[in-house]
């Protein structure tokens, strides 16, 4: 029973998020369930369905990983504060999306744009100009088309677990084989793209 | 796909880096390269994002679930409880006792008191005894006669009246029973005497709408005039 479990502090939440591994994923589990309770409180206050106040919550849960894992959330507020403001933004969010029924327009593009970010202003317009919008959603479908094991390892990826990490629950000697198969899975998943001017294939 | 990373994650010297970049403006090859990885990045973390979603959504659900289960179950244990204190309230506060008003009660005296006589020296003679006698002996229609037939020459004997009714309450024959307490009950010139409550008897075991309701009158009655039988009273 839910009743029983134990609920972690925030800072034990904190800590075993970024200790990354399966502690990480245990973690990020406890911060859902401990403020599980303000989805009744949103489904009131923003008069929306329990399904939509559930996905905002969701939502708002893995902006706070991120941002813990990326160090942007620095602690200076209390968790469930900074969880109750992302919250309350996704739970207007899905209004939003629920009166006009379509997403912001530009959000991939800014997601590309930052993605640039870190590439010195030339090589940002070269390789911008090869970024197709729609592109991603392209790979994502390709990405369900590999092999279990490749497809496991790229998502840990994407989810932020490093070489080290995916070594140790993928079964791999070291980071640096575990880097070796990630990099050749990536090499299958441009494979798998069809031929396209755009690749130069 | 390596090197991109290497650039990408800083772990260039300067010098490789800065090869890095002028490569990347002269060679399509590489800045295709690096638009594929960053695009398959944006994907990887989309994707996983997507997973991670539904595995959360998940365990709302399975949460949920368990909390309405949860209020189910403390609900019908709140019920349970207040249903087991007011049973065990109600249980406490019932006599076990049989009821003094109860049929049951007067068919247990009966058999207990009345399934042979006894008669008392000087009482009445060779009648009064023959009769008990043949009462003793299980014969019920002879007994009446003879009580009936003393009862007509002294009508006025207690004993014979007492008897007469125990012998037609045994017989099944309640309104004479009934009718031969009564006059014994309504008599004041005994010292002890049984009428009351032997009629009480007889009507809880005649059984009737009203009958309860009467018995349970003469009962407190001899209970409170303190009457012969008052002791089986249970009130």
């Amino acid at each position: 029973m839910f009743l029983f479990k134990k609920t972690l502090k925030d800072d034990e939440i904190l800590r075993g998020i970024q200790a990354g591994g399966t502690q990480r994923r245990l973690c990020e589990n406890k911060l859902y369930e401990k403020y599980y309770y303000l989805i009744r409180e949103a489904q009131f206050k923003h008069k929306i369905s329990n399904d939509d106040a559930q996905s905002a919550y969701s939502d708002a849960i893995l902006s706070v990983i991120d941002h813990v894992l990326s160090k942007r959330f620095e602690g200076r507020s209390e968790l469930k504060t900074y969880l109750y403001q992302i919250f309350t933004n996704k739970c207007v969010d899905q209004i939003r999306k629920n009166t006009t029924n379509k997403a912001a327009p530009h959000q991939n593009s800014v997601a590309l744009d930052d993605a640039l970010a870190w590439l010195p202003d030339e090589a940002q317009s070269v390789v911008g100009k090869l970024m197709i919008e729609g592109e991603v959603e392209r790979l994502r479908e390709r990405l369900r088309l590999l092999g279990d094991k490749c497809r496991e390892m790229i998502l840990a990826w994407g989810e932020g677990y490093t070489d080290d990490e995916i070594a140790q629950t993928m079964g791999y000697n070291t980071a640096a084989v575990a880097k070796t198969s990630r990099l050749r899975c990536l090499e299958k998943l441009r494979e798998k793209l069809p031929p396209d001017p755009q690749w130069g294939n | 796909m390596d090197q991109i990373e290497n650039y990408i994650n800083n772990t260039l010297s300067a010098a490789e880096r800065a090869d890095f970049e002028q490569a990347l403006k002269t060679d399509p090859a590489l800045a295709e390269a690096v638009a594929f990885y960053v695009q398959a990045q944006q994907a990887a973390q989309a994707e996983a994002r997507a997973r991670r979603k539904a595995e959360l959504d998940q365990l709302g659900t399975q949460m949920s679930r368990a909390r309405q289960r949860t209020t189910f179950y403390t609900y019908a244990t709140a019920a349970s409880v207040i249903l087991c204190l007011g049973l065990g309230y109600w249980l406490l506060t019932q006599d076990p006792r049989p009821k003094a008003q109860d049929k049951a009660w007067a068919t247990t005296y009966i058999e207990k008191n009345f399934s042979t006589l006894t008669t008392k020296m000087g009482s009445g003679g060779d009648s009064i005894q023959i009769g008990i006698s043949a009462y003793n002996t299980g014969n019920l229609e002879k007994s009446q006669a003879i009580f009936n037939d003393l009862l007509q020459r002294d009508s006025l004997n207690a004993e014979v009246q007492k008897y007469s009714g125990i012998v037609s309450l045994r017989r099944g024959d309640y309104d004479q029973a009934i009718k031969h307490f009564h006059r014994l009950g309504t008599r004041t010139d005994l010292m002890s005497n049984p009428g009351k409550f032997y009629e009480a008897l007889a009507l809880l075991q005649q059984n009737l709408p009203l009958n309860k309701s009467k018995a349970e009158n003469l009962l407190k009655e001899v209970k409170a005039a303190k009457l012969e039988g008052w002791k089986e009273v249970e009130y």
